[in-house]
C-alpha cells in the first residue's frame, strides 16, 4: 500500500480503539444517566475500584484477569444495588450528584490510604503485542478492548430493545409514572439499571489495567471525558454515547497523526461545542 | 505624724525576707540558665508533607531526617549541643508550609532548616527562610524557578536540577568512539512544567553535542495513546528517542514502541524507569529501557552502606531516593555547623557554597544559585535490574547499546 494509505489507515484504526476505549467507560454512565436522570460521579471511580479487584486477583492468587474481569463486574453489581438501595434511591437531582461525587471522593482516598498511589499495570504477556500487516499495527490489548465494548453494547441494546425486563426499563425511561401504573415494579427497574451500570464499570475498570497502568487518581482524569461523551451523544442513547466516542477516538488519532497530538484535546472538544450548540439534544437525545 | 521612728519591724523583716528571695533565686536562675544553655538544643525546624497528595512521599523525608538527628546525637550532637527535631505537617499546602516556616523561626527560634517536599512548596517557604536570612538545605525541589531568584540562603540535595536530569545520558552519548555515537534524536515530552524544563535541557545537550534534533513533539499531559506520535517519531527513524515523561506515559512508549515493533538505539525516559513498578508492569519489555536516578542503593558514594543498614535497623525496610536526600541534607548541615564552629547563618551559606559536601546521594559541589552540579546517574533496565551505566566511576554494568530495532 501507498505510504498515505498506510499512514491514514493506521490513524483510523488507532482512533476507532480509542473510541472503544471511550465507549467503554461511558457506557455505564450512559445507561444510568439514561435511566434515572442520575449523574453517576463515581463511574470512573469504580472502574479503578474494578482494575484493582482484577489486579489484586491477579497478583495474589495468579488468577487470570479476564476472570478477574468477571468477577469484578459480579462484585461491582453488588455494590451498586445497596448503594442505590440504602443512599441513592433516597435522594434525587443534584443531591444524588453531590452524594455520589462525596462517595467518589472517599472511595478514592480510601483506596490512597490502603494500595498507596504506586502506579500498578495487569500484565497480560500475549496482549502486549500486535497484529501486523502491510505497515499496519493492531495492537492487541486496545482491540480487546474494543471487541467487549462493542459485545457489550450489542448485547445491552438487544435486552433493551428486546427483553421484557428491557423492555420495562425502556418504558421507565420514558415515563416512569405511566410505567408503574402499567404494572412494572419501577423500584425494582432503577435498583437494577443502577446495579447493571455499576457492573459495566467492573469490565471498562480490567481493560483499563491492562492498556493503562493505574492508581486510585486516574479516575480524575477520565470522569470529565466521560461525561462530555453522553452529553455529546445524547441523554439516554446508548447508540449515541457509542457514536460519540468513536468520534472523540477518531479525531484524536487523525489530529494526532497529521498535527499534534497537544491539538487533539481543543479540537475534539471544539466539534463537541459546535454539536451541542447546533443540537442541544447531543447526536442522538431525546428533544430536550 | 512622727517622721523620725523610720521603719518597723514588721517592715524590715519584710523586706529582709524580699532581699533573700530575690539574691537566692537570682543564684539558682543563673545557675538553672548556665547549666541551660550547656545543654539546650539546637532546634532543627522542618515541614513536611505528612497528609495531603504528597503525604506518602514527605514520610520518607521524615525517616531521613530523623535518621541523621538520632545518629548525631549517639555521636555526641552538634557543637557539644544535642539536636531537637521540630517537624510540621504542612498538608502538601504552600501557603500553609510558608506561615509554619515563619513560625519555626520566629516561635520556636529554630537554629537550623531542613526544607519541605515538592517544587511548589519550596518556593513558597524559601522566601520565608531568605527574608529571615536562615539557611534551608532541602532535598525535595528541583525547579529552575527556585533558583533563579538571587538568594543566597537555599540549597538543595537533589544532585541536579529537571533542566540536567539529561546529563547523564549525554555524558554517555560522548564516552562512545565517534563512529559509534548516535546521530539524530527525537524529543517528546508531556505538556508539563517538568518535563518541558527536562525536554529544554535535553535540546540544549543536543546542540552542544552537534546532534540533529528530528523531532521535538509535546502531547497532553493526561494522553490516552501515543500511537500517533510514535509512528511520526517511527517514520524519521531518529537514534535516540528521548521522552520527558511521568510514569503513565513512560509506560505508554514502551507499549505503543512494542506494538509498533521498532525500537531506537536509545531509549530515555525520565520518573517511570526510575521506579520499581515500571519492571512490575512492563517486565522484559522494559529491557534496555534507559531512564534517570536521583539516587540507587548500589552508587558508589561514601557512606551509603551505613545509611541503608542503619535505615534498615530503625525502620524495617529500605530507603528510597527522597529518604535518601533528606538525610543528605542533614549531612550538609552538620558538615557545615562543624566545619564554621557556630550557627552563624551567613557564615554556614558562605562554607556550603565554597566546599565539596560528601553525602549519601554523592559529593556536592554546589553553583552559586545554590543547587549541586553532580547530575543523576544514568541508569538502565536489565533483566529485572536497574543498572547503573553512568556516570564512569559510578557505574554497576555496561550499557546494552545499540538496542535492538525489533521487538522479536
Amino acid at each position: 500500500m501507498a505510504g498515505e494509505v498506510v499512514a491514514l489507515t493506521q490513524a483510523l484504526i488507532t482512533g476507532v480503539l480509542l473510541g472503544g476505549m471511550y465507549a467503554l467507560m461511558s457506557s455505564g454512565l450512559s445507561l444510568i444517566f439514561g435511566v434515572m436522570d442520575i449523574a453517576n460521579a463515581a463511574q470512573a471511580t469504580f472502574a479503578v475500584l474494578a482494575a484493582y479487584i482484577a489486579y489484586w486477583m491477579q497478583t495474589l492468587y495468579g488468577i487470570d484477569p479476564f476472570i478477574g474481569m468477571v468477577t469484578s463486574a459480579i462484585a461491582l453489581f453488588l455494590i451498586g444495588v445497596a448503594l442505590y438501595k440504602y443512599m441513592v434511591s433516597r435522594v434525587r437531582g443534584l443531591m444524588a450528584f453531590a452524594l455520589l461525587y462525596m462517595l467518589a471522593m472517599f472511595l478514592e482516598n480510601t483506596m490512597i490510604f490502603t494500595w498507596t498511589n504506586l502506579y500498578r499495570g495487569i500484565r497480560v504477556d500475549y496482549l502486549t503485542k500486535s497484529i501486523g500487516f502491510s505497515g499496519i499495527y493492531v495492537p492487541l490489548d486496545r482491540l480487546v478492548g474494543f471487541l467487549i465494548a462493542i459485545t457489550g453494547f450489542g448485547i445491552l441494546s438487544y435486552f433493551l430493545k428486546y427483553s421484557y425486563l428491557g423492555k420495562a426499563i425502556r418504558a421507565t425511561m420514558q415515563n416512569p409514572t405511566a410505567a408503574s401504573l402499567m404494572g412494572i415494579n419501577v423500584r425494582f427497574i432503577y435498583l437494577f439499571s443502577f446495579g447493571l451500570g455499576i457492573a459495566l464499570s467492573g469490565f471498562a475498570g480490567t481493560i483499563l489495567g491492562i492498556v493503562y497502568s493505574f492508581n486510585p487518581t486516574v479516575a480524575d482524569e477520565w470522569i470529565g471525558v466521560m461525561f462530555a461523551i453522553v452529553v455529546f451523544g445524547g441523554l439516554g442513547s446508548l447508540m449515541g454515547t457509542f457514536i460519540a466516542s468513536m468520534i472523540i477516538g477518531i479525531v484524536t488519532s487523525l489530529v494526532g497523526t497529521y498535527a499534534s497530538l497537544i491539538w487533539s484535546p481543543l479540537i475534539a472538544f471544539a466539534i463537541l461545542v459546535i454539536t451541542l450548540w447546533v443540537k442541544p439534544s447531543g447526536l442522538m437525545g431525546r428533544k430536550i | 505624724m512622727i517622721m523620725s521612728q523610720g521603719i518597723t519591724k514588721t517592715a524590715s523583716i519584710i523586706i529582709a525576707v524580699i532581699i533573700i528571695i530575690a539574691v537566692v533565686g537570682g543564684i539558682a536562675y543563673y545557675y538553672y540558665t548556665s547549666k541551660q544553655a550547656v545543654s539546650k538544643p539546637i532546634i532543627v525546624g522542618a515541614t513536611l508533607s505528612l497528609t495531603g497528595k504528597y503525604g506518602r512521599t514527605g514520610e520518607w523525608y521524615k525517616l531521613g531526617y530523623e535518621l541523621w538527628a538520632d545518629q548525631v546525637n549517639k555521636k555526641g550532637g552538634l557543637l557539644g549541643r544535642p539536636v531537637k527535631l521540630i517537624i510540621y505537617d504542612d498538608q502538601s499546602d504552600p501557603t500553609t508550609a510558608a506561615n509554619l516556616y515563619e513560625k519555626l523561626i520566629t516561635v520556636d527560634k529554630a537554629d537550623l532548616l531542613l526544607g519541605p517536599y515538592s517544587s511548589a512548596i519550596v518556593f513558597a517557604v524559601s522566601s520565608v527562610t531568605e527574608k529571615y536570612h536562615k539557611v534551608m538545605v532541602e532535598g525535595g525541589g528541583n525547579a529552575l524557578k527556585i533558583f533563579s531568584r538571587g538568594y543566597k540562603y537555599i540549597f538543595l540535595t537533589l544532585p541536579g536540577l529537571a533542566e540536567n536530569i539529561t546529563k547523564g545520558l549525554f555524558d554517555f552519548i560522548k564516552s562512545l568512539p565517534p563512529d559509534k555515537r548516535p546521530k539524530t534524536v527525537a524529543i517528546i515530552n508531556a505538556n508539563d512544567l517538568f518535563p518541558i524544563a527536562i525536554a529544554n535541557g535535553a535540546e540544549n545537550y543536543v546542540k552542544k553535542l552537534g546532534l540533529k534534533l528530528v523531532l521535538h513533539e509535546v502531547y497532553p499531559k493526561e494522553i490516552k495513546d501515543l500511537t500517533p506520535l510514535l509512528t511520526k517519531v517511527k517514520a524519521l527513524n531518529p537514534d535516540v528517542l528521548i521522552g520527558g515523561t511521568y510514569f503513565p506515559d513512560a509506560v505508554l512508549v514502551v507499549k505503543a514502541l512494542k506494538q509498533l515493533n521498532w525500537r531506537p538505539k536509545i531509549v530515555f525516559l525520565t520518573v517511570g524507569p526510575a521506579m520499581p513498578e515500571f519492571w512490575e508492569t512492563l517486565g522484559e519489555d522494559a529491557n534496555g529501557i534507559m531512564g534517570e536516578s536521583w539516587w540507587e542503593p548500589t552508587a558508589p558514594w561514601k557512606g551509603v552502606k551505613e545509611f541503608i543498614k542503619a535505615f534498615k535497623e530503625k525502620y524495617g525496610k529500605d530507603p528510597d531516593y527522597h529518604a535518601a536526600c533528606g538525610y543528605a541534607a542533614g549531612q550538609v548541615l552538620e558538615a557545615a555547623v562543624k566545619a564554621v564552629g557556630s550557627l552563624d547563618q551567613a557564615k554556614l551559606a558562605e562554607w556550603i557554597r565554597t566546599h565539596t559536601i560528601e553525602t549519601v546521594v554523592g559529593p556536592l559541589k554546589y553553583t552559586e544559585a545554590g543547587y549541586p552540579t553532580l547530575g543523576p546517574l544514568l541508569i538502565q533496565w536489565q533483566n529485572g535490574k536497574r543498572v547503573i551505566v553512568a556516570p564512569k566511576d559510578a557505574a554497576t554494568g555496561e550499557a546494552i547499546y545499540p538496542l535492538s530495532p525489533t521487538w522479536g
